[in-house]
């Protein structure tokens, strides 16, 4: 049986250099065995969400971020998150791990999701069109699979979809969310306070919007203002230097 | 191309094709043994062979090739703590836990693989936005977000043990189907292929065997008339040699039994001569427009007149009244005659009452058509086979050139003469002589002639 499994592998993965057919199963190294101390109670909160106790999840997760303050942590909270439906704190747990430079396909994958059920159309869509693209890339690491890149490319239809069928008088550039209304919503989060990083999601759905507007230029000025305001809002904490990151995008000059 | 050469080069190709068969088979099979393997058994196949790859010093970068060839989800390693193994000149792409079943990734890194549901993505749905657009865009079944991932332990001497994870979502379920339909069609296409080349083959083999016997044909055919030509020339002058001795002494001596029998056998071997030499030579033939229905008129006056008991032979003309044609009217008459006289011998043989009947027809191309229909014995099918052929002859007095000559003047004007197929309840033989509207220049005309000449 085995023998039989590895010739088909064989052919199934092309690889043409002969393996040598040596039983694996019993093989396993002792090292194995010594590992997970430190992983435990994450993988316990992995053991919750699987058996979707979410909220049990993201009480673990939670304290996992308070024990060890892993670099990934974002993800798992903004997943929690996500399936708990309160995708408004699900957003900056997700842009908490991409600070750290970390990509993770299937939470962009959800983050998109999280976007477009906040109504951030733009965003949901630049980000499901980069995952697609990134996709494969040389030096990208893994690829995206078959079936994210079918539910990012169906994904992206339903938006185009829904974008077309809304009326154009009250849709902004490209046929999504208007600008005005993006940025009105940004506004009231910060004046609304202790809603910054919230109000930094909207900037960011903003400024997505903006780049599509025939009188850019007539429009960044307020969105500037709203970008010094949140400067002060969050000046030391880490979203701060995703402020910066998209003041940079907007190109909107060096008083900040 | 030479139909040898022809059929040389099919013949390899098909020699070549019938390996690819042979090796499309092969593939055949492997194919239908991997297809038939269920999703979960592939996987381990797979994840067995790559685990042991690496465990012999493979790359890691080794997983993207498998991910790709096998359209795969993910492909990937974790380390003892079931973190992500980082790949050199990678971006930093991670993989979250929740992703994994832990417990199953902890087993198998205590050397238990295992295959199993992993991960459901979650898609839009019908709730998301209350739109006809929406519903347009359909909810998938419950299985079609579904990823299986198995998990293969990795154990190298030198290295701490490496789990390799597999995700394989719906694509990588596809695969045996599109397997099987390509190796059937691979198998298809080469035995078709094959096939056909091999009808090639047959077909240039019979093309070149038909020219050969062709070709054997006609330089008989030349020997033979070179031979008629030379015996004809030859006999001719001691002929009238002979005559005019016999004629001589006739007047000398008087009228006898025995000089009028030289002379009568004289004459017969003169016409055998006259024969010869036009079996030997093609004369010039005056082709110009000509009623084949008046002479078919003419014919059936004559021999009317040689045969003149209707209750024995009775002699009918039918068709159409005027039958144009473009052909030599004498060589034409000396076809149609010799076809009539010799059914009439044939007739003769026979008792009892016989019709002759000379049917001539315009034809609808604008060609021209003469039948010669009798009610004699017929002619068996042994003898059909050689009816064409010079010399034979079933007669006691016959040369075996007439039906030759008749034929070889026939093709000259471009048309045919045949002997229609019979039944087994008709009576008799009918020939027919077919004419083109216009008839071929004379060079294509000979070549034709020539061809079929034995």
């Amino acid at each position: 049986m085995w023998t039989q499994l590895l010739k088909i592998g064989v052919i199934a993965l092309g690889l043409l250099p002969q393996v040598a057919a040596a039983q694996v199963g019993a093989a396993a190294h002792a090292s194995g065995a010594a590992m997970v101390s430190d992983q435990g109670l994450l993988l316990d909160g992995v053991r919750a969400f699987r058996s979707e106790h979410y909220t049990e999840a993201l009480g673990i997760f939670h304290k996992v971020e308070a024990e060890r303050q892993p670099r990934d942590i974002g993800f798992y909270l903004g997943m929690a998150l996500h399936k708990l439906g309160r995708h408004a704190e699900a957003l900056p747990a997700f842009r908490s791990a991409h600070r750290a430079g970390l990509r993770e396909p299937v939470a962009d994958y959800y983050q998109a999701l999280s976007c477009y059920r906040m109504g951030m159309l733009a965003r949901a869509r630049r980000d499901l069109s980069a995952l697609v693209a990134h996709s494969g890339a040389p030096g990208s690491g893994p690829a995206l699979g078959p079936r994210l890149q079918l539910g990012a490319g169906r994904f992206l239809q339903a938006i185009e979809q829904a974008a077309a069928a809304r009326d154009p008088k009250e849709v902004g550039a490209g046929g999504l969310h208007s600008f005005e209304a993006a940025l009105l919503r940004a506004e009231g989060l910060l004046s609304a306070g202790g809603k910054e990083e919230l109000a930094l999601e909207w900037l960011d759905e903003t400024v997505e919007l903006l780049a599509a507007l025939p009188e850019r230029d007539a429009q960044l000025p307020a969105v500037r203002k709203l970008m010094l305001r949140m400067r002060e809002a969050l000046s030391g904490k880490p979203a701060e230097a995703d402020l910066l990151a998209l003041w940079a995008r907007v190109g909107a000059g060096s008083a900040l | 191309m030479r139909p040898r050469t022809a059929a040389l080069l099919l013949l390899s190709i098909a020699g070549l094709l019938f390996i690819g068969i042979g090796l499309s088979v092969r593939l055949l099979r492997a194919g239908l043994r991997t297809a038939s393997l269920s999703t979960e058994q592939r996987l381990r196949a797979i994840g067995i062979t790559a685990g042991q790859a690496l465990e012999q010093g493979a790359l890691p970068t080794l997983l993207d090739s498998v991910a790709r060839r096998n359209d795969l989800e993910a492909a990937y390693l974790l380390d003892a703590e079931l973190q992500p193994v980082p790949v050199p000149g990678r971006s930093l792409v991670t993989v979250s836990l929740l992703r994994i079943d832990p417990d199953r990734a902890l087993r198998a890194l205590h050397g238990d693989p295992s295959v199993g549901p992993a991960y459901h993505l979650e898609e839009l749905g019908p709730n998301d936005e209350p739109t006809a657009s929406w519903m347009a865009f359909g909810h998938p079944g419950p299985d079609v977000g579904t990823v299986l991932a198995g998990y293969f332990p990795v154990v190298a001497a030198d290295k701490p043990a490496r789990l390799l994870v597999l995700e394989a979502g719906p694509a990588f379920g596809a695969l045996p189907a599109q397997l099987r339909a390509t190796a059937w069609a691979a198998g298809a296409t080469a035995f078709g292929s094959a096939t056909l080349c091999a009808l090639l083959v047959i077909a240039a083999l019979r093309a070149g065997a038909r020219e050969q016997q062709l070709r054997v044909e006609a330089e008989r055919g030349r020997a033979l008339r070179e031979m008629s030509a030379m015996v004809a020339h030859e006999v001719r002058n001691p002929l009238g040699t002979i005559r005019a001795g016999a004629e001589l002494l006739r007047e000398q001596t008087g009228p006898s039994e025995l000089i009028e029998d030289i002379l009568a056998e004289v004459g017969r071997l003169s016409t055998l001569t006259n024969q010869f030499l036009q079996f030997s030579s093609d004369p010039k033939l005056c082709i110009a427009e000509m009623d084949l229905g008046k002479l078919c008129d003419e014919l059936c006056v004559r021999l009317r007149r040689e045969h003149p008991d209707e209750a024995q032979l009775l002699i009918k003309r039918e068709g159409d009244a005027t039958v144009l044609a473009q052909g030599d009217v004498d060589s034409l008459r000396q076809v149609l005659l010799n076809l009539a006289l010799n059914a009439a011998q044939a007739m003769q043989a026979l008792p009892g009452s016989h019709t002759l009947t000379l049917t001539a027809r315009q034809l609808p191309n604008g060609g021209a058509e003469v039948r010669v229909q009798d009610t004699g014995p017929g002619i068996s099918p042994e003898i059909q086979k050689s009816l064409f052929v010079p010399f034979r002859t079933t007669k006691s007095t016959g040369t075996g050139l007439g039906l030759v000559i008749s034929q070889r003047i026939v093709q000259r004007h471009g048309g045919t003469l045949t002997l229609l197929a019979q039944r087994k309840e008709e009576k008799g033989a009918c020939f027919v002589v077919s004419l083109p509207k216009t008839p071929p220049l004379p060079k294509a005309a000979e070549a034709s002639a020539e061809g079929s000449d034995s």
